[in-house]
């Protein structure tokens, strides 16, 4: 009798530990708003993660094979291409945008720089059909994954058989892009009262709220919103942004506002690249009258900043730098996976 | 896609989405879930994607992004894709039709009067859209807005206001 019982509590505790060592696929940071994206229309699973991981890294996406999302979105750079102010793609061809860092997708209610595309789902269609970027169609995307071995074991792994159709593709490359959380910066740390900032990092943090905050806002470090932030339209782009959508002049050079998490590494900065650094971004925001009218309580332009005030600012955007974001390696380029679904499709073959 | 009957009562097709393509044969009938029993006077549907379709995320079937009938650059459903060339002119046409944020939601609304019957052929008059559009109409229509709308708005009449 005492034996059983001993036996029946063993395996509790075995499930408990095996439990427990599983890491969750997606965690939302306790004291964030709740994530925009709904779950459980497109449920996450190890497998469709996995598969939008591949699709992700995979120049296939494009129509010659030369560009994947990575090349535009490299992961050691939050996902914002670094090279060049406005991203580069097939063909050489430059697009008109400067590629914005991937992290925290899951809290956004639209996307683009313009707000163009409104569901994440949705979102690759426009980069895998941009003739400046991928210049693929969907339909012959999901035929050439369809055509190819690995694709069917990772068709299989996520979907339960090896078709291949949009709505899964697209579903998977959603997956990815949701885990992609980063949360674990120094300032995080410090709000969660594990370190502490430095007296030059306080001092930045303090700016930051009384300047910045009200766009750029916590914990997100965006509002999800569409602003002016006072700078001249590029002639040569001339890029009206969010009206471009909306067709109402009130939104004239607005732009989502951006995350200014691991800012120190998204450069260069803006929707055009314009800015090569921090310091030339806040010698805008501290030195230069707005170009138009502002129209904003939010920010009236220049900034009252001195010199040892953008000092003290940038030190404060140096803590929101995730380090364990930038070289997770379940972000990084998939060689394992790859690997195994070759192998495994190979030996399907035989 | 709905059926009405004398009484106003109306039935309504679940999951109601369906693709017609001029180029696939297989497409051009279609075959409603809808009850045989029921004493129908009219038939209903929308020409186009409603807006809380539109809203949502990716999804499968006829309304797989892959279909071709997705805006890439911009989140919506392509409800109409006419494309050709005049025979007189050397010029072509192409109208992308869609949009469905206020104040250019091109969704229509179709009522035709219909027999009781289990089988219905109704035709599409393509040339009432080229005969009733303004001159001012571009050859090209490819994104939503004042345009798109106001071609839309005759997508409806292409079809029968009733068939025997
Ligand atoms: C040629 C470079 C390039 C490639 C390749 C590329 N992107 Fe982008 N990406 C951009 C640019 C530029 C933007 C901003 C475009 C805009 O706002 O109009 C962008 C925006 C995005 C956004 C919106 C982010 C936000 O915060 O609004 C996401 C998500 C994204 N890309 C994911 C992807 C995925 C997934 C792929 C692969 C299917 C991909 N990108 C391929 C350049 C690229
Ligand atoms: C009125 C709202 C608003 C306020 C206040 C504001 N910003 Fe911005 N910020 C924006 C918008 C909008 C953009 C994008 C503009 C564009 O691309 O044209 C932006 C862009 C940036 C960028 C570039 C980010 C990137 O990824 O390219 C940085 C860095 C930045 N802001 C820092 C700051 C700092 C620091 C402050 C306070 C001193 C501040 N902002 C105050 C709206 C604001």
């Amino acid at each position: 009798m005492s034996k059983q019982f001993l036996l029946a509590a063993f395996i509790v505790i075995l499930l408990v530990a095996f439990r427990s060592r599983e890491k969750p696929l997606f965690v939302a940071p306790p004291s964030w708003p709740q994530p925009h994206y709904d779950f459980n229309e497109n449920p996450l699973t190890a497998s469709k993660i996995a598969l939008g991981r591949v699709l992700f890294y995979d120049p296939l996406l494009s129509a010659d094979s030369s560009t994947s999302c990575s090349s535009c979105h490299s992961s050691y750079t939050a996902f914002a291409h670094t090279d060049h102010a406005l991203s580069h793609g097939i063909h050489d061809s430059i697009g008109t945008r400067n590629a914005p860092a991937l992290m925290n997708l899951a809290w956004k209610k639209s996307l683009m720089w313009d707000g163009a595309v409104h569901h994440l789902d949705l979102q690759a269609l426009a980069p895998i059909a941009h003739p400046a970027e991928m210049g693929e169609e969907l339909q012959h995307l999901t035929l050439k994954l369809q055509s190819t071995g690995m694709y069917n074991v990772l068709f299989k792994n996520a979907f339960g058989d090896t078709l291949v159709t949009g709505e899964r593709t697209l579903k998977a490359i959603a997956q990815f892009m949701l885990v992609l959380v980063s949360a674990q910066s120094k300032y995080d740390s410090v709000m969660q009262g594990k370190t502490q900032f430095t007296l030059q990092e306080k001092k930045g943090y303090r700016l930051y709220q009384q300047h910045c905050s009200g766009c750029h806002a916590e914990p997100l470090f965006t509002n999800d919103e569409f602003a002016y932030n006072g700078l001249p339209a590029d002639p040569k782009l001339n890029d009206s942004g969010r009206m471009k959508i909306t067709g109402d002049p009130k939104d004239s050079l607005h732009f989502k506002v951006p995350t200014l998490r691991n800012i120190e590494v998204s450069y260069p900065y803006m929707h055009d690249g314009r800015f090569m650094n921090l310091t030339a971004v806040l010698k805008h925001y501290s030195t230069s009258a707005s170009a138009l009218p502002l129209n904003n309580p939010k920010l009236s332009l220049p900034l009252p900043l001195t010199p040892a005030d953008r000092v003290d600012l940038l030190a404060f955007l140096l803590t929101l730098t995730d380090k364990n974001f930038l070289f997770n390696p379940d972000f990084a380029y998939p060689k394992k996976i790859i690997e195994q679904a070759t192998k495994e499709s190979e030996r399907l073959r035989k | 896609m709905a059926l009405k009957n004398e009484k106003n009562k109306i039935i309504r097709e679940k999951k109601s989405f369906h693709l017609i393509n001029i180029q696939d044969t297989n497409s051009l009938t279609i075959s409603p879930q809808l009850s045989t029993n029921f004493q129908a006077s009219s038939l209903q549907f929308f020409l186009g994607i409603d807006s809380i379709t539109n809203s949502a995320g990716v999804q499968g079937g006829c309304l797989d992004p892959m279909q071709g009938m997705y805006w890439t650059w911009l989140s919506g459903y392509i409800n109409l894709k006419l494309e050709g060339h005049y025979p007189s002119a050397s010029t072509s046409f192409q109208y992308h039709l869609g949009g469905y944020r206020a104040p250019f939601n091109t969704l229509q609304t179709v009522e035709i009067e219909i027999p009781d019957a289990k089988y219905l052929e109704i035709p599409i008059d393509i040339e009432k859209l080229f005969t009733q559009a303004e001159d001012s109409t571009p050859d090209h229509i490819m994104s939503p807005g004042k345009e798109a709308m106001q071609l839309s708005k005759l997508t409806a009449t292409m079809f029968p206001s009733s068939v025997k």
